[in-house]
């Protein structure tokens, strides 16, 4: 087991050193020039030049990389942001909990919300239930969060105002957005739970407990559901990614200062640590949690477990 | 077993003590079960209304989409105008109209381009194995530990603004699945024994390709693209909501969506009628997608 978590957690540095270096590759193509941006319109062209000899932005590609690789993993210094001149580890860390925070609340939502939709769909293959849950599941997956979000704010906040219009940290400001987020992923969870529901009860297994007379109840959710939710924990982590980037979408809309926002404004500003930083630390976390991931798999799974 | 009975399935049928072989070629029984859906037909139907709508958008459009009229500014929806006018005193119904080429455009195109450069990726790395795939596959490990949508994002932002610009970032944002898909597939069929048979009558690896292996990945294939055309539709909504992709006074509805959005407290309609439009033409994929998956799951086959 410790063998599989050490090869696990070591075979993560190549990819993020690889993601490193394709958002910097990225980054280099962009076209524009940062010291534009930062000394403003009035620069004069020798102003331009020696900033770019002090950012080092005329140095060959391979050196800028190396540079970059260096400050980065070896120093663990992101760099200043061009705009705002501040340190982009330490904002990074500032904004990051707030994303991280409606990551993991939609995370629930659509858990508490897909897996009973997936369990009601596969009990009840080919009645209206079924068709019911599935066409929930594909019209949530459908709607753009972005206009869902709107439209519970125009209901909640502006009508019946029961809820606050901007984020203001309370725990009331984060259920629009998680809410918006976590229905649409919702409907994938939905569907993985019926596939896997759907085969686990056909196993011998399961007419054995039927036989014994259990009582459904019992039959679908200690035995069946059980099993079932063995690859739903995989497409939970699968979507837990697709939820760092709507997320994006939730902080523009309620202005949440959070990752995403501060990549986005950075992104138009070309503002490259920034982009460059938020992306890895981005990146390091999606790995870290595919690896909590596939550790609860391995730990849930008997079968897995005795492997390792 | 002669050439046009390559395909066929025999269905036994009994009319009045005799049994009767019919013979239906696969396609045909696929058909059948999809028609069977009704979410399916319905996801059709309104693609062909989309297409339908979107080739005579100027028959039916009642206003041309950019026309302006500084008299009838923020109009509520009515007689004159069935959804209303925006901060221009544009149309709002003709510019949706309008808007649907642009949807289409941004969803065909995007799934072509992340179709061809993840087919060629996933049938490299599934082909030639080895070591060849395993660097392929720790370069889509890479891709794919970056969010889809922040992704997307930092490439519309290299490629600049613009509606081509979109298309192209979601499209390379999506090429992995198609890749892996591939892949998947192709390793599949790789260690069957009839392709060692034809190698050892030395087929030509082209010709291997193209009429064992191609046949049998084409049904996920088929499944994966049209659903993912909704997704695509979707993603590059989203950019253009955020501003980095159809600009105005393009027509697009994300673009609309966010235009509408400040003024949402008082003209609800502004957002209300690009974000269906979206969803309704998203959901239609969606449902024809489902549809074909289940009609084309091999287990359901007799």
């Amino acid at each position: 087991m410790l063998k599989y978590c050490i090869k696990r957690l070591l075979w993560m540095i190549p990819v993020v050193l690889g993601v490193a270096i394709l958002i910097f590759t990225l980054m280099y193509f962009v076209p524009g020039d940062p010291t534009a941006q930062l000394l403003g319109v009035e620069a004069t062209q020798e102003e331009r030049d020696t900033l770019r000899e002090e950012l080092g932005l005329n140095d060959p590609y391979i050196v800028r990389l190396g540079r970059f690789l260096k400050e980065t993993f070896i120093d663990f210094n992101l760099g200043v942001s061009y705009k705002t001149r501040q340190d982009v580890a330490g904002q990074i860390m500032e904004k990051l909990p707030n994303t991280m925070r409606v990551s993991y609340f939609s995370v629930i939502v659509s858990v508490l919300f897909g897996i009973p939709l997936g369990v009601i769909a596969a009990t009840n293959q080919y009645s209206w239930k079924d068709n019911m849950a599935i066409l929930l599941s594909l019209f949530f997956a459908s709607m753009p969060g972005f206009w869902f979000a709107l439209m519970l704010v125009m209901l909640l906040s502006v009508k019946w105002a029961i809820l606050p219009v901007i984020f203001d940290g309370t725990w009331k400001s984060f259920i629009i957005p998680c809410i918006s987020v976590g229905l649409a992923s919702a409907a994938g969870i939905a569907r993985q739970t019926r596939s896997s529901m759907l085969e686990v009860i056909r196993q011998d297994y399961i007419t054995t407990a039927r036989a014994k007379g259990q009582t459904e109840m019992k039959v679908i959710y200690d035995h069946a559901l059980k099993n079932a939710l063995i690859p739903v924990i995989t497409a939970i982590g699968g979507q837990l990614a697709a939820l760092v980037g709507a997320s994006i979408i939730a902080e523009t809309i309620f202005s949440i200062p959070g990752i995403g926002t501060y990549l986005l404004g950075a992104v138009n500003a070309r503002d490259y640590p920034v982009v460059q930083g938020s992306i890895i630390v981005v990146a390091i976390i999606f790995g870290l949690t595919m690896f909590v991931v596939d550790l609860l798999y391995a730990l849930v799974d008997p079968r897995l477990r005795s492997q390792y | 077993m002669s050439r046009e009975n390559k395909n066929a399935t025999l269905n036994f049928q009994e009319t009045s003590g005799d049994v009767e072989l019919k013979r239906t070629s696969q396609f045909k029984e696929t058909m059948k079960r999809l028609f069977k859906n009704k979410g399916a037909i319905v996801g059709l139907v309104v693609i062909v209304l989309m297409i339908i709508m979107l080739i005579f958008a100027e028959q039916i459009a009642p206003y041309d989409y950019s026309a302006q009229d500084y008299t009838a500014i923020y109009q509520k929806p009515s007689a004159q105008h069935l959804m209303g006018t925006d901060e221009l005193g544009r149309d709002v119904f003709s510019r949706i109209i309008v808007g649907s080429r642009l949807s289409m455009r941004m969803g065909l195109c995007s799934v072509a381009i992340a179709a061809t450069i993840g087919i060629i990726f996933g049938s490299i790395a599934g082909y030639y194995g080895g070591a060849v795939d395993n660097v392929l596959m720790r370069f889509l490990d890479i891709y794919q530990s970056i969010p889809g949508t922040i992704f997307c994002v930092a490439l519309a932002a290299v490629l600049g603004p613009g509606l081509n610009n979109a298309i192209i970032a979601v499209g390379v944002t999506s090429m992995s699945g198609y890749a892996r898909m591939i892949r998947a597939s192709i390793m599949q069929v790789r260690s069957m024994e009839y392709i060692e048979a034809a190698r050892s009558i030395n087929a030509k690896d082209g010709r291997i390709l193209l009429r064992h292996i191609i046949p049998n990945a084409i049904s996920p294939l088929i499944v994966y693209i049209t659903m993912s055309i909704g997704g695509c539709i979707l993603l590059a909504a989203s950019l253009s909501f955020i501003g980095l992709g159809a600009q105005p006074p393009l027509p697009e509805w994300g673009a609309m969506l966010s235009a509408g959005r400040s003024k949402m407290r008082d003209c609800g309609y502004l957002v209300i009628f690009p974000g269906m439009a979206i969803m309704i033409s998203v959901l239609a994929f969606n449902l024809l997608g489902d549809g074909l998956r289940d009609a084309l799951d091999p287990r359901l086959r007799n």
